[in-house]
């Protein structure tokens, strides 16, 4: 089991990878910049994600209280998502001072995005599951600063408890 | 949004202005993240999801907390 201060660089890696460049590093990439084997970047790469947020993360019990969803394309070790971001195109397109790179995880994740941007415009762009209609959401330091149309609303088709039930559907 | 073919009718209370939920989703947890410190501290960032749902007045089974008597 790897300690916590290693767990904890790693996932400081990832997100400010995600921030810099809009999708996660590699696990190599993780080694060459810990000084790992990359095959220990690999396996506590795997570990970090579990003890975060899968199947065993209750019993690990060790990271869930950080809340979020973290995983890895089935039967791979290819980071697929990781709050607020996510590494494969979703609907939420989400642009920082008018340049898109970013994806949000879900629509209410993608509002946590800009308090990884201090000072900077974030904008989600997405489209209504129901009608298509275009939404805009614009924040500045977690401020809503625009919202397109005004009558935009946010929804859950899971409650809360039942989050961590299958990530990638909720 | 209730013409959703998904649209499960059980999670209405989970309709929500998106202003509130922007409120929900920038807990002090959500604004850490990029702490290089955030595994370690991150248990004992506040305020917490629960606490923010009192406040919104949320309860019950959808938002996972108890009604209040």
């Amino acid at each position: 089991m790897a300690d916590l201060q290693l767990l904890a660089r790693i996932y400081h890696l990832i997100l400010a990878g995600f921030v810099r460049d809009g999708h996660a590093p590699h696990y190599t990439d993780i080694a060459i910049n810990l000084g790992m084997t990359v095959e220990h970047a690999r396996r506590t790469q795997r570990e970090l994600l579990t003890a975060l947020s899968g199947p065993l993360a209750g019993e690990d019990g060790r990271l869930t209280a950080l809340g979020g969803a973290h995983w890895a394309l089935p039967a791979t070790d290819y980071i697929a998502s990781f709050s607020p971001f996510s590494n494969v195109a979703t609907q939420y397109r989400i642009s920082v001072d008018g340049e898109q790179r970013w994806y949000g995880q879900c629509g209410l994740e993608s509002l946590a995005v800009s308090w990884l941007f201090p000072r900077k415009d974030v904008q989600i762009d997405a489209r209504c599951l129901d009608c298509a209609e275009r939404i805009m959401v614009r924040m500045r330091d977690g401020t809503l600063e625009e919202v397109s149309p005004d009558t935009v609303v946010g929804h859950s088709n899971v409650s809360l408890p039942d989050f961590a039930r299958n990530w990638p559907h909720t | 949004m209730r013409g959703w073919a998904l649209f499960d009718p059980s999670s209405e209370e989970g309709i929500m202005p998106v202003r509130s939920w922007a409120r929900l989703f920038g807990q002090g947890r959500m604004r850490a993240r990029l702490d290089p410190d955030f595994v370690l501290k991150g248990a004992g960032l506040r305020p917490t999801r629960d606490e923010l749902l009192a406040e919104m007045g949320k309860s019950g089974p959808y938002w996972g907390t108890s009604v209040p008597q």
